[in-house]
């Protein structure tokens, strides 16, 4: 078989470059001395040094690492449940074809309709029971709806390559519904779930249009304190901060990677 | 007795899977539900593990009724034609899943396990997993992981498709030595005749939903009942016959004289290719046919003669294309099929 021409690779490691050459150039202004503009001023990490001293972006990163954990956590365990009911309960065809629709709505749904629903949803409920004032807890409700979908996507993906024969043979061998879940199925899904939990966790970690709308006063996250400093004007301590969330953001990819590694069966 | 099950139907929205089935299985014995692909076969042997449920009919293991019984709670163990191995245990954990689950104290449950895998000839491959063995170490830790339980009935469901084919006649051989030294129940599903002949003692041929013929595997062999399950063991020569007489029949090729009483008046008749011999001389000749192809097959011969027959002799001759044979009809040879499709198992007989 002829191997991959050069040129061919080239062309990849050039749209390699394309794709990533923003974020490297990102990271090379957070080393950058000089506070204004494009020239280079040297090699400093004085905007890191700056970043960890700044009480609200200390606070927003918290927040951010709070909202991510939670909402993570709960929809992995709502994700899987929901998984495992959609498709290992014998639907008919036609209810199987609507809840598979339901599934990936939430997916392809612009994240702005989702944010304004969820608004409108959470007014409701203050305006009938006083409860549910926007801030920490409306953002884990909001994170964990649209987190569900790619979670349950995830495991049903692994649930339908074990099929249901090691389950079958588990019942044969006179196993009850609760052994059969924590010793057989739920170790053969937790390849898909840990992906499933790691899609979520980078989905929450920079998801700004949901955040947006259903932070409160005191519950801004980094993405939204990036944004508000933006407008008055790039810093380097942004440069600094994106840097951060981008290592953080990979370092959790290839986390997961690793621990799937089954995930090319 | 091993195993009754009464009027087995089952349903799959409008498809019928098995169509009141009754099957009888004795303690002890080795039986295989022998049939097409689709024929209701693997149902069948799923709802007497409890993984389905059947639409009406009842389940009696042993004497008690186990119809409502789900399949963890039935003294009944599979071997799936997948194998269906936990992944994610060892082999040893894998052989030891059914009896941990019955609550049997570790030390113990590991204890059998080893004997059962020693019974396996799987001793030293404990701590592999599962995609660390070949196909046919996989279908053994099948074995074990179900004998390990000492089910009442072991139910195999195509248990060597995976395996090939020289393997497979191994294999054969072994499970039929295991069942015998174990004198246990054991049930299996096939659709491989020389499969079910090999290792069974009593066998069901199933057509669609329907067990066409039961009986001891020479039984069906020599005697199948119908075109349907004649068909299936390949005896391959099938005759219209009128009958002229209590015990004789008139056919395109001449008059015959058969072993059997005839039940109708005109119906279907067939020879097994290895039954017809070449006559002697002129008075043992039945009929006369011209060789229209010789096939040789190295320890036999085949010839297909111009009036479409099939024969075949274990020696070798050296007859040729075009050579005129007198062929002789043995009054045993002949096989008269019965018009009715299926075959009711008188199920108080069994018991």
């Amino acid at each position: 078989m002829k191997r991959c021409s050069i040129g061919s690779s080239i062309g990849s490691i050039a749209i390699f470059i394309f794709l990533y050459l923003p974020m490297l150039s990102v990271a090379i202004f957070s080393f950058n001395a000089s506070k204004m503009g494009l020239k280079w001023g040297g090699f400093s990490t004085e905007w890191y040094g700056r970043l960890v001293q700044n009480e609200t972006i200390l606070n927003a990163a918290w927040n951010t690492l709070v909202l991510a954990v939670c909402s993570t956590f709960i929809s992995t365990i709502i994700g899987t449940m929901l998984a495992i009911g959609m498709f290992r309960f014998p639907w008919s065809r036609r209810a199987m074809g609507k809840l598979n629709l339901l599934l990936h709505l939430p997916v392809v749904t612009p994240d702005i309709i989702f944010a304004v629903a969820l608004v409108i949803a959470f007014s409701v409920i203050r305006y009938l029971t006083g409860l549910f004032e926007l801030g920490m807890a409306s953002m884990i409700v909001g994170h964990v709806t649209f987190q569900i979908s790619f979670v349950a996507l995830a495991v049903k993906g692994r649930l339908e390559l074990i099929g249901h024969d090691v389950e079958e043979a588990a019942c044969d061998l006179y196993a009850g519904y609760w052994r059969v879940l924590t010793k057989v199925l739920l170790p053969m899904l937790m390849p898909g779930i840990v992906a499933g939990a790691m899609l979520a966790f980078t989905l929450s970690l920079d998801d700004f249009v949901i955040s947006f709308f259903t932070a409160g006063p005191k519950s801004g996250t980094l993405p939204l304190f990036i944004y508000a400093s933006v407008k008055r004007g790039i810093t380097p301590e942004i440069h600094a901060l994106s840097t951060i969330i981008m290592v953080a953001t990979i370092c959790t990819v290839a986390l997961m990677q690793k621990l799937t590694p089954d995930a090319k069966h | 007795m091993g195993l009754t099950a009464y009027a087995v139907c089952k349903n799959y929205g409008e498809t019928r899977a098995l169509y009141d089935v009754d099957l009888a299985v004795n303690k002890g014995e080795f039986f295989t539900l022998l049939g097409p692909s689709g024929c209701g076969k693997t149902t069948l042997l799923r709802i007497i593990a409890g993984l389905e449920m059947a639409d009406n009919g009842r389940i009696v293991i042993n004497g008690r009724d186990f119809t409502k019984i789900p399949a963890n709670r039935r003294p009944v163990n599979t071997v799936f034609q997948s194998y269906a191995m936990f992944p994610h245990l060892t082999v040893l954990e894998n052989v030891c899943f059914g009896l941990i689950s019955r609550s049997i104290p570790k030390a113990q449950a590991i204890e059998k396990a080893r004997a059962t895998l020693d019974l396996v000839r799987l001793t030293g491959f404990e701590d592999r997993k599962p995609d660390q063995l070949s196909g046919g170490q996989r279908q053994r830790v099948a074995l074990a992981r179900a004998l390990a339980n000492e089910p009442e009935i072991l139910l195999l469901d195509e248990p060597m498709s995976a395996l090939d084919a020289k393997l497979r006649v191994q294999v054969q051989v072994e499970l039929r030595q295991i069942q015998q030294r174990l004198e246990k129940t054991f049930i299996m599903v096939t659709h491989d005749q020389q499969e079910a002949l090999t290792v069974s003692d009593r066998m069901a041929v199933m057509g669609v939903g329907q067990v066409a013929q039961y009986g001891s595997v020479r039984e069906v062999y020599d005697r199948p009942r119908n075109r349907f399950v004649a068909d299936f063991l390949q005896t391959q020569n099938f005759l219209d016959a009128e009958r002229v007489g209590q015990r004789e029949i008139s056919t395109n090729l001449g008059r015959w004289t058969l072993g059997d009483d005839i039940p109708w008046e005109k119906g279907c008749i067939t020879v097994r290719p290895e039954k017809l011999q070449i006559a002697s001389d002129a008075s043992a000749c039945d009929f006369r046919a011209r060789v229209n192809t010789v096939i040789y097959r190295g320890c036999y011969q085949q010839f297909i003669l111009d009036n479409g027959l099939l024969m075949e002799t274990e020696t070798v001759l050296p007859v040729a294309q075009g050579d005129e044979l007198m062929v002789h009809v043995p009054k045993d040879a002949v096989i008269v099929l019965h018009e009715d499709e299926f075959q009711r198992m008188d199920l108080r007989k069994v018991i």
